[in-house]
């Protein structure tokens, strides 16, 4: 069993998924609405519903990209045992389209998220942790000049070069 | 962090422009008779290409004006 660093606190509690009978969630009967203009037909009407449209453009408005809306209320559907979880991903890109054009509509500003970030000046997560292990490895390997010359005029020993000796990349 | 959304948007394959296509004969000694595609149904990815696509028409044709 692999062992965790830290306790996962969102992780559901063990037997959690044996508390219902099975098939008494709405996500374990078949569902609803079970191809894609079905599932469509469900939520075209609820997105340009008046009373519900101001909502959405408020959290448009906060910046949330429609793409996280969208998997957001497709994530619901399934919840609810409206359709599959393959329907619904299958109709993302319509849902987000929809949203972009109605925010357009109504003059909105909103964050797709479907565009990668180019030319910004700050460098990605992986881009970071990428570089932070390529210094670190090179440090082990590789030690500084000065710091070799530190070691020799505190009357270091010399690493030997014998056969069992650890390996030095810096002998030519 | 690994957006669902993201990743269907940038997989989808949007249906070119409409190809003008030449009329071809449909008489008996012609080369090749056409068949009709139209009777075919489209595949669910290529019929949610088309749904986006003319949902974009309509945004872009909203910006222009």
């Amino acid at each position: 069993m692999v062992d965790l660093l830290e306790p996962s606190i969102d992780a559901p509690i063990a037997g959690q998924s044996l508390t219902a009978e099975l098939g008494n969630r709405p996500w374990q009967q078949p569902p609803q609405y079970t191809t894609v203009e079905e599932a469509l037909q469900f939520y075209i009407p609820r997105l340009t519903n008046p009373e519900l449209i101001d909502d959405l453009f408020n959290v448009m408005e906060t910046g949330i990209p429609l793409t996280t809306i969208a998997n957001a209320m497709q994530s619901g559907g399934v919840m609810e045992g409206k359709h599959s979880l393959d329907v619904g991903i299958l109709i993302m890109p319509v849902l987000i389209e929809t949203m972009a054009y109605l925010a357009e509509e109504s003059g909105i500003e909103y964050e797709a998220g479907t565009n990668k970030e180019v030319g910004s000046d700050k460098p990605s997560q992986a881009a970071v942790a990428r570089a932070i292990a390529m210094v670190k490895e090179d440090k082990t390997i590789n030690k500084p000049e000065e710091e070799k010359e530190e070691q020799i005029e505190m009357g270091l020993e010399e690493p030997s070069g014998g056969l069992m000796s650890r390996r030095n990349t810096d002998v030519v | 962090m690994y957006n669902i959304g993201f990743q269907t948007m940038n997989n989808l394959v949007l249906p070119r422009g409409d190809k003008v296509q030449k009329e071809k004969s449909n008489s008996l000694l012609s080369r090749n008779v056409p068949q009709n595609n139209n009777s075919k149904p489209k595949e669910v990815k290529n019929r949610i290409a088309s749904y986006v696509s003319e949902i974009r028409k309509a945004r872009m044709e909203l910006n222009n004006g």
